[in-house]
């Protein structure tokens, strides 16, 4: 029988957050884009401190790749981009809510 | 093994300039992007899209996809190599269908896979120079099912990646990685596998896999975070009177008691019956009330007498009579 390695899988937010240089790099984006990002208040930090040592959570993560990819998709700034990510999130949990 | 045209994908001539590839891709984003698009393959068409905006906007790698172009008409329309595919999925096993990461990780990856050997060929002409650069991270979309979350199934995760080769020649790597779900994993969180992202150079580690979670549609719950929420079947007398009914839930069949004078949408909550986690999330429990037929003569009979005894008027809000 073909034996196989197991790898055992670790939630983001509960055990290893991802850090401020993976987020970058997980969005294509420079540190200086995230250090945007938290400025203008489209990601919250929990705990305070240099930026180098942010870390963040999943949800925040999800939602910094979708400002990136709008941002870059249809040439917006990082508001637009931001207010494009609010009112898709809730049209998804509106649709949640729905069942659909 | 199909040649995509990338010019033809965003519908510009070759000789396009950087302003008129930014102008089509910026209709066709506002057209097919998934998240706004009512087409039928936006998906599809959008990763094609993005595939060819990301070549043709840089020019070195539009440069680079220019010559590859030219060599594969020199040969007749053979296939280019399997760089220029998609690259890059995760299949979910047990009959769900492949969800697609993102063709961006796989081609970024590709490009600084060339840029990273190109700079250790120029490091190994420079000798007594070390050279350790640690691998890229991955990440992909994959799909679960609630009960893979509730109970942390172990999933096996076919997994494409291109890599290049010691000649910089782009070659498909198949592999299958068995992965532990974490319990209590919920919708859009990441899932963090070390050490199993793009491999690193010149004994560096490797990167890490990065993968997001999407619940599978799951025909008797909806899902809110840690929360559930299901439809709860009842009879007309169970709801007027009350009284103690059986409900499944993730972790079998629990009773519950109606209070008396519930209705259609009245919502219970069963506390700790959602997914796991600290503290676990609730099971919400939305009555629908769910009248018998009235087939028979003794059914029939009996809702003559409800009208008689009730006295409803269900529309006298709208200012009509009953």
């Amino acid at each position: 029988m073909k034996s196989m390695t197991v790898y055992s899988a670790v939630s983001v937010d509960d055990h290893a957050p991802v850090s401020v240089h993976e987020l970058a790099k997980l969005c294509d984006q420079q540190l200086e884009w995230v250090v945007t990002l938290v400025q203008e208040r489209v990601l919250d930090l929990e705990l305070q401190g240099e930026p180098d040592q942010w870390v963040f959570a999943s949800h925040y993560v999800g939602r910094a790749r979708q400002v990136s990819r709008l941002q870059r998709d249809f040439d917006v700034n990082l508001e637009a981009a931001a207010l494009m990510t609010d009112l898709l999130e809730e049209i998804r949990a509106l649709r949640a809510q729905l069942g659909r | 093994m199909e040649f995509k045209d990338y010019y033809k994908i965003l519908e510009v001539p070759r000789e396009a300039s950087q302003d008129d590839i930014r102008k089509a891709y910026r209709k066709l984003a506002r057209k097919y992007h998934p998240d706004v698009s009512k087409e039928a393959d936006a998906e599809a068409r959008m990763r094609d899209i993005n595939e060819a905006n990301d070549v043709l906007r840089d020019a070195e790698k539009r440069a680079a996809y220019d010559q590859l172009a030219a060599n594969v008409s020199g040969a007749n329309g053979a296939a280019p190599g399997p760089g220029w595919e998609r690259g890059f999925e995760f299949s979910g096993g047990e009959g769900q269908g492949p969800s697609e990461a993102e063709f961006q990780d796989f081609l970024n990856g590709l490009f600084k896979q060339a840029a990273h050997q190109r700079q250790a060929q120029q490091r190994q002409s420079a000798p007594g120079q070390s050279y350790a650069v640690r691998g890229d991270d991955h990440h992909a979309e994959i799909e679960v099912s609630l009960e893979d979350s509730f109970s942390g199934a172990t999933r096996d995760l076919g997994l494409r990646s291109v890599q290049l080769d010691a000649q910089g020649r782009p070659q498909v790597v198949n592999r299958t990685l068995s992965v532990k779900i974490p319990v209590g994993i919920r919708a859009g969180q990441m899932i963090r596998l070390a050490g199993q992202g793009m491999p690193g150079e010149g004994g560096a580690s490797a990167g890490d896999l990065f993968l997001t979670v999407h619940f599978a549609p799951h025909p008797r719950y909806q899902v809110d975070g840690k929360d559930l929420t299901m439809k709860l079947p009842v009879t007309p007398w169970e709801a007027a009177l009350g009284g103690k009914v059986h409900t499944p839930t993730m972790e079998g069949v629990v009773e519950v008691g109606i209070a008396a004078g519930s209705h259609a949408g009245s919502k219970m909550r069963l506390r700790g019956k959602g997914l796991p986690g600290d503290p676990a999330g609730d099971l919400y429990l939305v009555l629908e009330v769910v009248w018998p037929p009235a087939e028979s003569e003794a059914a029939k009979r009996a809702y003559q007498q409800l009208a008689e005894a009730a006295a409803f008027n269900p529309r006298l809000h709208l200012g009509v009579q009953a």
